[in-house]
């Protein structure tokens, strides 16, 4: 009897010591991260002694934004068995505080709460005691006299003790002040380091099979929609004989709730958070929309790039605190040949505005970005580049030149008052000057508009004296192309007339001039 | 209020003044004056014919008029058809009008003629519209010798004869661009200096002064009704005595709906001094198209006897 107790305690702890589940706690550590544009994959891996048996890994210490059946985990070992992935939040673990800056402000801010604290009570002290002591002013009472050696030596006390209190209460104010000064310097801190106060963590738990004790990797990736990425371009341009120097870098921000430590990072144009949905193909438009929305203190805007995702990896690893705030860093650097010449539209700015002229443009494969232009080392501005070109061609504004300058006169005449006549005729003429002060020979192009009529409209317009220009009549442009010696002075003068039929003299009035609008860079 | 019972008013009294004229001719007060070649169809501003500047009024692009008199009477036989067709070229300013007319009279006399019309437009000091336009007519006749008098066709002699000749009816006027208000003077049947004067059969020469529009003395406001005055003087042929003709004619308008509206109102002529004529009209306006019927109160001369004649006109004009 005795025996077979024994073997089933024996037997009975064995099958236990087999069927037990093993949990073992890991904090696995950021490989790397690919950044999208508004979400990042974050991509973890960790080397763990698994023991035989099935066992539970919790992964801890995680982004609390993972988003929705995007984890996805794999182990080294092909004979280990991942049986179940769960993720879940865990709110009575505290996060492991990264930022040293903020735990040191925070535990300033509490120190100052708590001096704060004991300010208030030393104050109601003082206070209760003023209003006891000087509650009743008369002296023994109304009742009675009251020796005066005795009022003397009442009256010393109570100027003592009266100024003795409000002296007291006047530095507790004083320091309450600067102490509630300190609070709003440090809490002022906190917000502009975006802290993430967060506490909770997200852990995801694997349970896995193993056949035999052995060191087994695990990389486990997910998705968080708090990262993204937005382009920033360095244009430089060196003069007219170099290469146009591209400089391609991204704003990151990370506000995961957990940093990011000296991490490989990719940068890539797709969007994984769009769905399972099946893709589709749709027109290519390269139009910058104007819908924007705030996120954790990051402002988005939504851009229409390409179909084609382009994916960059980055050199170097960085480091970027989980903080909302964008970290610079290099993605690439191009040295692009172009071609280069003035523009000057002097209806609208008299002076010539440096276009640079970039062949091939769309194999870049950017997306639309900030671009800073640098022209021979100043900063000239920024600008937003819209990097699809339509004819591959892209004509990049590099700033203004106050080198070159023109000077546009119009002189308008018309016959309104005539004593006979079927038609209003506007003749109009325009003086264009155009000087090169810079010391080198340039290539000017020179843009002016003229009013546009369709064919089909009652109203004739005619153009003269237009020489080598390019005509474009649906547009209503004139484009003169040539070249400037250094001081040397063209002049460009044509003159147009429009014809007006007087169909409706009860309703004429003067001929209103049709302009169209061209595109003029905004510095 | 004030304003509508201002137009009320008027249209009160000078319907009234209609009224009063139709009764008398018709109870022979007065003797009721003749057709004459031009008077049967309404000397008038907008008539292709009489006024070939119209032509270039821009109001008038492509339009075709048809119209048709008849006295429907065996004793009295008359009937009249005028087709017109106008087209205004508004790059150059131009119209075109082609008049197609045939006319025939007792004892089978015709008067047929093909008429072409054109006419220019100019701006005088950016307000008003000057027009100048010309007719010419190919005129055939199948009648005895004599003339197109005043009233009637007068032959001189008896054996029926066909001629062939043409003239020239010219005008000039002066409008607002459309046409509400406008002087005009015309000279019609005008010898040809190519044409040998046909001395078998012989038009008389009109002159036409038409004024327009006088509704505007008693409201400036109002919405298509219109008062305008005609006058006009030719040689008698056959006593060689210039006459005068006046005429006064009334419109007035009265909406149905947004695009249709009536139209009526009536031709008062006073004519050689000493007869007055009354045409009456009412006409369906829409707004591509309209219908006109009128009836005109004259009689006809025959030895100094006046023969009642009543002429119904229909008249449809349609814008292409």
């Amino acid at each position: 009897m005795k025996n077979l107790l024994s073997l089933t305690l024996v037997t009975a702890i064995v099958f236990n010591s087999f069927g037990q589940n093993k949990e073992i706690e890991i904090n696995a550590d950021i490989k790397s991260v690919t950044i999208y544009n508004s979400s990042a994959e974050i991509n973890y891996q960790k080397e763990v002694l698994l023991p035989e048996g099935k066992s539970t890994l919790v992964f801890t210490n995680l982004s609390p934004f993972i988003v929705e059946n995007t984890t996805t985990i794999s182990a080294s070992e092909p004979n280990v068995d991942i049986i179940t992935v769960t993720e879940k939040i865990n709110y009575t673990k505290e996060r492991k505080e990264q930022n040293v800056k903020a735990a040191y402000f925070q535990d300033s801010i509490a120190i100052i709460k708590n001096e704060m604290g004991l300010l208030k009570c030393k104050e109601d002290a003082l206070q209760k005691e003023k209003d006891i002591l000087f509650k009743d002013e008369s002296i023994g009472g109304v009742s009675k006299g009251v020796a005066v050696s005795e009022i003397e030596k009442a009256s010393v006390f109570f100027s003592k003790r009266y100024y003795e209190l409000t002296k007291e209460l006047f530095e507790s104010d004083v320091k309450e002040k600067m102490l509630m000064n300190s609070l709003s310097r440090y809490t002022n801190q906190i917000n502009e380091l975006s802290i993430n106060t967060l506490k909770a963590i997200s852990e995801i738990q694997v349970t896995v099979i193993n056949p035999s004790k052995k060191n087994v990797v695990f990389a486990f990736k997910f998705l968080t929609t708090k990262g993204g990425w937005a382009p920033v371009y360095d244009c430089k341009y060196l003069g007219t004989d170099s290469p146009l120097k591209f400089i391609f870098r991204a704003n990151v921000f990370n506000a995961s709730g957990i940093p990011w430590e000296n991490v490989a990072i990719t940068l890539s144009t797709a969007n994984p958070t769009s769905g399972f949905n099946t893709p589709s193909v749709n027109s290519r438009n390269n139009n910058q929309s104007k819908t924007t929305k705030n996120e954790d203190g990051v402002q988005f805007q939504e851009l229409m790039v390409t179909n084609a995702i382009a994916e960059y990896a980055i050199k170097h690893k960085y480091s970027i605190p989980s903080d909302s705030k964008p970290y610079l860093i290099d993605v690439e650097s191009y040295s692009i040949n172009a071609s280069y010449n003035y523009l000057l539209i002097p209806n609208i700015d008299p002076f010539g505005f440096l276009m640079a002229k970039i062949p091939d443009w769309n194999k870049y494969n950017l997306i639309p970005g900030v671009t800073n232009i640098y022209n021979k080392g100043s900063f000239m501005g920024k600008t937003f580049l819209n990097t699809y070109a339509e004819n591959d061609t892209l004509s990049l504004y590099l700033g203004k030149d106050k080198n070159i300058q023109s000077v546009r006169k119009e002189m308008s005449t018309n016959n309104q008052q005539t004593i006979i006549g079927n038609y209003y005729v506007d003749k109009t003429v325009i003086s264009l000057s155009v000087k090169n002060n810079s010391p080198e020979k340039l290539t000017i192009q020179v843009i002016d508009q003229v009013p546009v009529f369709s064919e089909n409209e009652k109203t004739k317009f005619n153009l003269q004296n237009i020489d080598f220009a390019d005509y474009d009549k649906k547009e209503g442009t004139l484009t003169w192309n040539f070249a400037l010696a250094q001081n040397e002075n063209k002049t460009l003068d044509y003159k147009y007339e429009i014809k007006a039929p007087k169909n409706d003299i009860t309703d004429y009035k003067m001929m209103k001039k049709k302009f169209r609008l061209v595109t003029c860079p905004s510095f | 209020m004030k304003h509508r019972s201002k137009i009320n008013n008027t249209f009160l009294s000078l319907s009234a003044i209609t009224l009063v004229a139709m009764l008398l001719l018709t109870f022979g007060i007065y003797s009721p004056v003749y057709c004459q070649v031009y008077n049967y169809s309404p000397i008038n501003y907008r008539d292709i014919e009489t006024n070939p500047s119209i032509v270039a009024s821009g109001s008038k692009n492509n339009q075709i008029n048809i119209n048709h008199l008849n006295t429907f009477s065996s004793t009295t036989p008359f009937s009249y058809t005028n087709i017109q067709l106008s087209k205004y070229f508004e790059s150059i300013f131009s119209g075109l009008g082609l008049t197609a007319n045939n006319t025939m009279m007792k004892d089978g006399i015709h008067y047929n003629y093909l008429g072409l019309s054109a006419a220019y437009r100019n701006v005088l000091f950016n307000k008003a519209f000057i027009k100048m336009g010309a007719t010419y007519k190919l005129i055939s006749t199948n009648a005895p010798s004599g003339s197109f008098d005043y009233y009637s066709f007068t032959p001189d002699g008896l054996n029926r004869q066909k001629n062939v000749t043409g003239n020239l009816n010219l005008s000039l006027s002066v409008s607002s661009p459309s046409d509400k208000y406008f002087v005009s003077i015309s000279s019609l049947n005008n010898n040809l200096l190519w044409n040998k004067k046909n001395n078998s059969i012989q038009f008389p020469r009109y002159y036409v002064f038409h004024l327009g529009n006088l509704m505007s003395l008693f409201d400036g406001a109002n919405r298509g009704s219109e008062i305008s005055y005609t006058a006009f003087s030719t040689l008698s042929l056959t006593n060689n005595k210039t006459v005068y003709n006046q005429a006064i004619d009334f419109k007035f308008v009265l909406n149905i709906t947004r695009n249709a509206s009536i139209r009526y109102g009536s031709r008062v002529e006073y004519a050689e001094n000493r007869y007055v004529q009354c045409i009456p009209f009412i006409t369906l306006f829409k707004r591509k198209s309209a219908v006109t019927f009128s009836y005109n109160f004259c009689s006809k001369e025959n030895n100094s006897q006046f023969t009642p004649l009543s002429i119904i006109q229909l008249s449809i004009i349609y814008n292409l």
